[in-house]
């Protein structure tokens, strides 16, 4: 219980932080459009972005591409073995579209385990 | 976990476990859990629907295709089930008579065509079936399913050639499933064709980790392959021409099979001392093993 409470704790906290990031993305892209703009009024011939705008963007698209990936569900092995794991080989041979059903299910347990749902 | 979640593990396995699907629903359907809302409802009174005409509950499962009959009034698939009710409470003539109807309107109902093969299956014409399953795989030849069911077929008459076929369509289609390349290698080895049967043993172990049947296959076969090139030998000195042995035109040198029969008793050991298995199995393996 305590495990899942802390992961989810931290899935919280990662999705806040990738809410953060995104934030500070749209904040560099706002500043170098504002230092063109700029630029162009003055009319100075280096158009190259200061080097803050650019740290900020790499920064912030590195920390989101974390949190994204620790804020989202469990993620599953990508192995083909480990996928097959959770098959047996009576669910791989089962054949659903040919199975028969006049077979001697019906004598095995007649205690019925369940009773027809009470609905119109 | 929850029912639900168990309810659609199950179903996606495709295992046939009746009682334990009647055992998960039986508190969602008498809660009335089981709405619309629901995710995946209607796959789950399928699904309970397939369950309770396989533990013969007729009843429950008209009651649940009566539900899925409002909901869906118009499908084909549906329409299916109630040919599948008719099965199980032996009306087999009324089943066929319904498929023959949806075939009839829709020449592509997959599902519907092989439920008139299946029928065949159940009123035990094998041959019959068979034939019918090969003018579908004529059509539908990318159905893995299908040729998997013919090649059951096929092995219920010991035809092991045409069998051994079917799992090559099978294997092409998904050429990493070990389960497929097992059966192909057992195909092999009861037909003799001891050199495939060794390859596809190899195959089995190198797709899956410590797969205990095909160490076991390894060991039989590559021990085998060496009693019959040593029975070749002799009878080819004595006779002066080399005999021709049949299924071990491509295996490894003597050398390599020994290698592979110590290497398939060592993972054998292995196995079975790490899942801390009940003392008498292991003894009688390695009793055998020791031969």
């Amino acid at each position: 219980m305590t495990a899942s409470n802390a992961s989810d704790g931290l899935k919280t906290v990662a999705k806040a932080v990738a809410v953060v990031a995104f934030v500070c993305m749209l904040h560099s892209g706002y500043a170098a459009r504002e230092f063109l703009l700029y630029s162009k009024s003055i009319g100075r011939q280096d158009l190259t972005l200061p080097i803050e705008i650019v740290l900020e963007c790499l920064g912030a698209l590195g920390v989101m591409i974390f949190a994204v990936v620790l804020g989202v569900g469990e993620l599953k092995p990508v192995s083909y073995e480990a996928e097959m794991k959770r098959y047996s080989i009576d669910g791989v041979f089962s054949r659903p579209s040919f199975q028969v059903y006049n077979h001697r299910g019906r004598y095995l347990r007649p205690s019925r385990p369940a009773e027809p749902a009470a609905k119109d | 976990m929850s029912s639900l979640a168990l309810l659609a593990e199950i179903r996606q396995s495709s295992e046939r476990l009746p009682y334990e699907v009647l055992k998960l629903a039986e508190p969602l359907l008498n809660n009335n859990q089981l709405t619309s809302s629901t995710e995946d409802a209607w796959l789950v009174y399928e699904q309970v629907f397939l369950a309770a005409l396989d533990e013969g509950q007729i009843d429950l499962a008209k009651s649940l295709l009566h539900i899925l009959r409002t909901r869906f009034p118009a499908s084909q698939r549906v329409k299916r089930l109630y040919g599948l009710v008719n099965e199980a409470a032996g009306h087999p003539d009324e089943s066929q008579n319904l498929y023959a109807e949806i075939t009839s309107a829709d020449p592509t109902n997959v599902l519907a065509l092989k439920r008139v093969i299946a029928l065949l299956k159940a009123q035990g014409k094998l041959a019959l079936a068979a034939n019918e399953l090969v003018a579908y795989l004529d059509t539908h030849g990318n159905d893995f399913e299908a040729w998997l069911e013919l090649s059951h077929l096929y092995l219920a008459h010991h035809m092991y050639r045409q069998a051994a076929f079917c799992l090559e369509e099978v294997i092409l289609q998904q050429p990493a499933n070990h389960y497929f390349h097992l059966c192909y290698a057992e195909i092999n080895y009861s037909m003799g064709q001891w050199d495939i049967a060794l390859k596809e043993y190899l195959r089995v172990v190198e797709l899956s980790t410590d797969n205990v049947r095909g160490f076991y296959g390894i060991k039989v076969t590559a021990d085998r392959i060496i009693e019959m090139l040593a029975s070749g030998a002799r009878a080819g000195k004595s006779r002066r021409e080399p005999q021709a042995l049949s299924g071990l035109e491509n295996v490894p040198q003597v050398p390599v099979l020994e290698k592979l029969s110590l290497l398939a008793t060592e993972r054998l050991v292995a196995a079975y001392s790490a899942n801390n298995a009940a003392a008498a199995p292991a003894k009688a393996l390695e009793d055998w093993l020791k031969q």
